[in-house]
């Protein structure tokens, strides 16, 4: 299996730059890139070092590209815009916002189109075989949180589409890089010296934005999908210590309809799978201000000792 | 006590005795639903009910059988509610 990190940088670039673009296999989903721009193909060639590149002749999922929008503009105030399937979904950002913009051009392209999983806006991670949902929306905690855990021995699924297969109900591994905002950054290099970020993007709509690769083990294993365990809905309060209460499944339920992109395609299916998912599940919601004390409250949860945890 | 039916279709799921949440076809909406109305709806979606007092006895199963007022004020309070809340219609 050709990875990217077996490309020199050149032929990285010179496929980015072609016709046929760059094909690369994230999770069970194809992806066939197309830029000229050099800061989005280094992160490109940087953050999806390991992930598998698929022939020329492969089923592609998705056909993006990031470029420079033509015109004048582009000499005084440079933009960039993400194309899908020859078409441009979003209004262009400045410049050197490509590859933050081709990361949630990539998600869109899942969470509007593919409608064979039912899709939550949640970080996804697995631990012992058991996957831990993380519904949330932005704002919350989730990436930082997520961030965190995969330093700690969880396996990262996702950190930002929960993938629910509704034939079996487990969730498929969709991982890419990890995207951190604002003083999340700093907070997740203090607490993994060995973290390596991509470029620091300023001024975003969402403020400052850095990305780190996914581990390769979860790369490695984006086969395996995973049977969900936990439904945890995640807050950050600064200040607040550790704390993990116990929630009614009903509630939970709710708050994965709410985080939901497509339940509503799914009709009664979805309200049936989530049922599912919930029966399976135990849920909670916790509230944390210190990644370290999270992540041994996490370690505590995964070992089955919730009661200990303020269940 | 035949004045109320619930609407064609309705799923109910709860969990132990805690909350429920309903999903209600025509509107394609799912509600969040107090214990009290996911066990009546539990009932009064099941595939034998037959839309009478006799089958809302049901949760009060494992305590004393109650009277036929205690009866009436619970279903009256229930049904209100998921009026209210659009998850059921009284007949006409």
């Amino acid at each position: 299996m050709l990875t990217l990190d077996q490309l020199s940088y050149d032929d990285t670039r010179h496929r980015l730059q072609g016709r046929d673009g760059l094909r690369l296999r994230m999770g069970p989903f194809v992806a066939q890139i197309r830029t000229r721009l050099s800061n989005v193909a280094r992160s490109v060639a940087s953050l999806y070092a390991g992930y598998p590149v698929v022939d020329d002749d492969a089923f592609v999922d998705f056909q993006v590209s990031v470029r420079k929008p033509a015109g004048l503009r582009q000499w005084t105030h440079p933009q960039v815009t993400f194309g899908f399937d020859g078409q441009e979904p979003f209004n262009p950002l400045p410049g050197d916002q490509g590859f933050p913009l081709l990361e949630w051009g990539l998600n869109w392209c899942v969470y509007a189109n593919c409608h064979q999983y039912l899709i939550l806006h949640a970080a996804v991670l697995e631990r012992g075989g058991r996957a831990l949902i993380l519904p949330a929306p932005s704002g919350s905690g989730k990436s930082t949180l997520c961030a965190g855990l995969l330093f700690a021995g969880w396996r990262l699924l996702s950190d930002e589409l929960a993938l629910i297969c509704p034939d079996t109900g487990r969730l498929v591994p969709h991982p890419r890089p990890v995207s951190l905002k604002n003083d999340s950054i700093d907070v997740i290099r203090r607490f993994a010296p060995q973290v390596r970020f991509g470029s620091r993007v300023e001024e975003t709509v969402k403020g400052v934005v850095a990305h780190f690769a996914a581990p390769p083990d979860a790369i490695l294993k984006s086969n395996e999908h995973a049977m969900p365990a936990w439904v945890v809905l995640p807050k950050y309060s600064a200040g607040c210590p550790a704390t993990l209460q116990a929630l009614d499944k009903a509630k939970g339920f709710m708050q994965l309809v709410q985080n939901a992109f497509n339940y509503e395609v799914f009709g009664i299916e979805g309200f049936r799978l989530l049922g599912s998912v919930m029966d399976r599940c135990a849920c909670f919601s916790f509230e944390y201000s210190r990644v370290p004390e999270a992540v041994d409250m996490f370690a505590r949860l995964a070992d089955g000792q919730a009661a200990a945890c303020g269940r | 006590m035949r004045h109320f039916a619930a609407v064609s279709g309705v799923e109910v799921r709860s969990w132990g005795d805690g909350a429920g949440v309903v999903y209600v076809p025509p509107t394609a909406k799912t509600h969040l639903v107090s214990p009290e109305a996911a066990a009546l709806l539990c009932i009064a979606t099941a595939p034998d009910f037959d839309g009478t007092l006799n089958a809302l006895a049901a949760p009060f199963a494992d305590g004393p059988q109650p009277s036929d007022d205690e009866l009436l004020a619970y279903t009256e309070n229930l049904v209100n509610g998921l009026v209210g809340a659009g998850l059921m219609y009284r007949r006409p």
